[in-house]
């Protein structure tokens, strides 16, 4: 059985979840007290419901009892946010996902019952400055402690080199685990183009090309030395 | 004369963008750069030639010059598809 979701607050942020989980064909509840917002989103989802998600009873009417996951996308005011968590887990919600505004709202609604809490202004922050300081960085997901999956383009004195040739894993301790290429090719017009193509697990014996953009598994202070060179 | 030497002119810049095509194609995008800067600095580029300079920027993952090729040619040419969704997907990341 697919995955049911609900999406509670239809935000900016919390319609961009709700009309991705559609698009990608998942069932979606998508819920929010404002009937302009219901209005908005109404058109692109089949289940779009105004509702007070502060009332148990109103939850449980439009069957969010039902569905496996659901976000409660609506930072403020904090006091309902905690109310929604509570109220969703209490009528079976299996998985409750919260947007938190900051470190306060976090630790209670974790105490709460929230199985996950995201926090999408601080980490697209550390994102971004990540990215203004190092500009051959394209991505990175930290893990836990010092580890993050970091996208970044492949220094120049790899260029034409293979990967076993590089040595990573014993000068760096890194592991590349995919390299993302641009490949010329003739689109439909005749025209010159690039696509990108997804080398993931490359072997040993995979050479690094000009312009490819390594996904790189280390340690940050080992990621940190590899970008240097 | 001097209609000869012009005929010569535009045909050795054709041969100039045909070669960067060629090195695109090849994915030797520095390559191309470097004969595309000439041509952009010598001849009125074309929406084209600016189009394969936003090419082989985003093969070298410069996407900072990419984008203002990307831009260029829009300035250029307004409806150009390619350039358009070029610049969409770098400037959406």
């Amino acid at each position: 059985m697919p995955k049911i979701f609900a999406v509670i607050g239809l935000g900016t942020f919390g319609s961009a979840v709700a009309m991705e989980l559609a698009r990608r064909g998942y069932e979606v509840f998508a819920c929010d007290r404002d009937p302009e917002k219901i209005e908005e989103i109404g058109g692109e989802l089949a289940n779009a419901v105004e509702l007070d998600a502060t009332d148990e009873k109103a939850l449980r009417d439009a069957g969010l009892d039902e569905v496996d996951t659901a976000l409660v996308s609506f930072g403020e005011p904090i006091a309902d946010s905690l109310l929604v968590t509570m109220l969703l887990k209490e009528i079976g919600v299996r998985e409750v996902v919260v947007k938190v505004t900051d470190d306060r709202h976090s630790r209670l609604v974790k105490r709460i019952g929230a199985d996950r809490v995201i926090y999408p202004e601080r980490d697209m922050s550390s994102k971004l400055v990540e990215s203004l300081l190092s500009p051959n960085i394209f991505d990175v997901i930290e893990f836990s402690g010092d580890y993050s999956l970091v996208e970044m383009a492949a220094p120049k004195k790899m260029l034409g080199k293979k990967l076993a040739d590089l040595h990573l894993r014993k000068r760096f301790g890194v592991n590349v685990i995919a390299i993302k290429s641009k490949v010329a090719v003739v689109n439909k017009k005749g025209m010159p183009d690039i696509e990108e193509r997804v080398n993931i697990a490359p072997g040993p014996d995979d050479e690094i090309a000009e312009g490819d953009i390594l996904v790189v598994l280390g340690r940050d202070k080992e990621i940190r030395k590899l970008k240097k060179i | 004369m001097n209609k000869k030497n012009s005929q010569e002119n535009r045909d050795q810049l054709q041969d100039l963008l045909e070669k960067a095509q060629f090195y695109i194609l090849n994915q030797k995008y520095s390559e191309a750069i470097k004969i595309l800067r000439k041509l952009i600095e010598v001849e009125d580029a074309s929406p084209h030639t600016f189009y394969l300079y936003g090419l082989a920027c985003e093969g070298t993952n410069d996407l900072e010059e990419a984008k203002k090729a990307f831009r260029r040619v829009l300035e250029l040419s307004p409806d150009h598809n390619e350039a358009h969704q070029h610049l969409d997907r770098l400037i959406d990341g």
